[in-house]
């Protein structure tokens, strides 16, 4: 019968298992390490910015938790936001402030930097 | 051989960097590369480096496969070409410019078993079609589908190949052994 498989096992790389396993190993690792080499920078940035995320969100979450806990914000922090609020406030009402009021805004944050 | 769902997954996973990945695909395709780099350089070693670099280039270009399930086929492609690179180079450096194509250079490992180097002996006979349809079939089990898809062929002509080579072999090696008795 001329059909039947023809006998190619002395052919086979994997007859040492052992070497052939090293072989794949070898293989493995230089794909990898060419891998690496071709991620650019902004691969980089991508790779990391799921991560930087995470860690942002986490770090929000602790700060707003802290700020809930204590009841507000310090002083300090309300100070410091006093302008802006008081922005916000004129542009989401379309109140136009006074002359004065603006002066003083703006004299408060001059006169702190 | 990986079914083309599995080997979708591996090529998505592989696209993300996942280490686990690259090595499955290696696992499940440095062979079938080796069978194909065989049948064009004729010497396993060469095979196997052959192999390699396919590999390692196939990851390199990994983005461009348009059709992941089809990896197999892809690399394939890309083996017969580094292999025929590598078989041009060694005609340039081992032998003048203009003798012979493609023809294979068998038992040049000075290692290599009787047995061993009678098969290379017989499959340079070969023409390179039924060397790579015959070693992707009898060493790796590749269906005649899984050839045709992978050397772009068709089933019948992979057929016709395979019946081709084994006789051709099978009386190679008829003679050889007679030879030696």
């Amino acid at each position: 019968m001329t059909d039947d498989p023809v006998d190619l096992s002395a052919l086979d790389p994997a007859r040492d298992s052992a070497r052939w396993e090293a072989r794949i190993g070898a293989v493995t690792t230089r794909v990898l390490a060419a891998r690496r080499r071709k991620v650019s920078v902004g691969d980089q940035l991508a790779l990391w910015a799921r991560p930087s995320m995470a860690v942002a969100a986490s770090l929000a979450l602790v700060t707003w938790a802290g700020v809930w806990a204590f009841g507000g914000l310090a002083p300090a922090v309300q100070r410091s936001s006093d302008p802006a609020i008081e922005l916000a406030r004129w542009a989401s009402t379309g109140e136009l402030p006074a002359t004065p009021q603006l002066m003083k805004l703006l004299g408060d944050s001059h006169g702190r930097d | 051989m990986l079914s083309d769902d599995a080997t979708r997954a591996w090529v998505h996973r592989a696209r993300r960097g996942e280490p686990a990945a690259f090595e499955a695909l290696v696992r499940a395709y440095l062979r079938p590369a080796y069978a194909v780099a065989l049948a064009i350089v004729g010497r396993p070693a060469d095979a196997e480096d052959v192999a390699q670099d396919a590999l390692v280039l196939a990851f390199e270009r990994l983005e461009t496969c348009r059709e992941p399930e089809r990896f197999g086929a892809w690399l394939l492609q890309i083996a017969r070409n580094q292999a025929k690179n590598w078989l041009d180079r060694r005609k340039l450096r081992d032998v003048p410019a203009g003798e012979g194509a493609e023809e294979v250079d068998p038992g040049a490992l000075p290692d290599a078993s009787a047995e061993r180097g009678a098969l290379l002996r017989a499959l340079g006979a070969l023409r390179p079609a039924e060397r790579e349809v015959v070693l992707l079939h009898d060493l790796e089990g590749f269906t005649h589908g899984e050839i045709a898809s992978a050397l772009g062929i068709s089933e019948v002509h992979s057929r016709q190949h395979l019946f081709q080579a084994r006789q051709r072999l099978r009386a190679a090696l008829g003679s050889a052994s007679e030879g030696h008795t």
